[in-house]
């Protein structure tokens, strides 16, 4: 399989879990800032979902990448850049799951306000990994 | 699902505890495949290292071009230009013309368009690095 082929597969594999995971933020936001009615709880665990799928789709992301970059970690130039934001990313995103996952739908407040900083700290690296793939993959 | 089942902070420890396990467990799948990979392709390698060769100029139009090489080239090209998943640039045939318009227009399926990206002078930087591979 040659690096085409990765590049498609990470390609398509890598946009699935940035836009849950997006997604999961602005529900958790929306479900944090408007609280009390049905709606707000219903918010609460869409975004619960999402973030869980999006951890599960980000192995995904990384290891069709990893194969695309011949399984370096580290690389050189663009690549370089655009791993040293897809670790703490991707190790964000499964802390960030693995959280929710254990505190379930709707976490205390107090909790609930540090998880939805991080996630949106998540989504600025993520867009940011994101930049220096495009990069890499179009060159423009 | 509906009834919180850990504490908050319970779970925020093991939260940590579990991304450092992704990471862990990542690292360890790729030092083995990058492991597998490299016994795989032992030959090549012997025969790139054997043929290596200090660069005939250090002039700063070289220096710019390297170092737009492994900005953007090398994770295709290899760090040393012998190829990996793309081509061995070293010994080129072609003119400075077409150089030019592989980097600004790419080639549809196989290498990303640069045109965007670089200006004149980092293509004749790039031409001139080119020019100074020689197996």
């Amino acid at each position: 399989m040659n690096s085409l082929f990765w590049s498609r597969l990470h390609g398509g594999a890598t946009h699935f879990p940035i836009a849950l995971i997006f997604a999961a933020a602005v529900f958790d936001t929306l479900s944090f800032v408007c609280r009390g009615s049905r709606r707000c709880r219903d918010f609460g665990v869409i975004g619960f979902w999402l973030v869980i799928l999006g951890a599960l789709g980000s192995f995904g992301a990384v290891f069709s990448g990893l194969a695309l970059s011949k399984w370096q970690v580290g690389g050189t130039g663009q690549l370089l850049h655009h791993h040293l934001f897809v670790w703490p990313a991707f190790a964000l995103i499964v802390g960030l799951a693995t959280w929710r996952l254990l505190v379930g739908y709707h976490p205390a407040r107090p909790a609930f306000r540090i998880y939805i900083g991080t996630i949106l700290i998540s989504c600025a690296v993520i867009g940011a990994a994101g930049f220096f793939g495009g990069e890499l993959l179009l060159g423009q | 699902m509906h009834t919180r089942r850990w504490s908050e902070g319970k779970a925020a420890v093991v939260a940590v505890v579990a991304s450092a396990t992704a990471l862990l467990a990542t690292y360890g799948v790729t030092l083995i495949m990058r492991n597998a990979t490299f016994a795989m392709r032992m030959p090549e390698f012997l025969t790139s290292v054997q043929a290596e060769k200090v660069p005939p100029s250090t002039n700063a139009e070289y220096s710019q071009g390297r170092h737009l090489f492994l900005l953007n080239c090398a994770h295709c090209h290899g760090d040393d230009a012998r190829g990996d998943e793309g081509p061995d640039l070293h010994d080129l045939h072609k003119s400075d013309v077409r150089i030019h318009q592989v980097i600004t227009s790419g080639i549809k399926g196989e290498m990303p368009s640069f045109g965007k990206k670089f200006e004149e002078s980092d293509i004749q930087a790039l031409t001139a690095y080119l020019r100074t591979l020689r197996s």
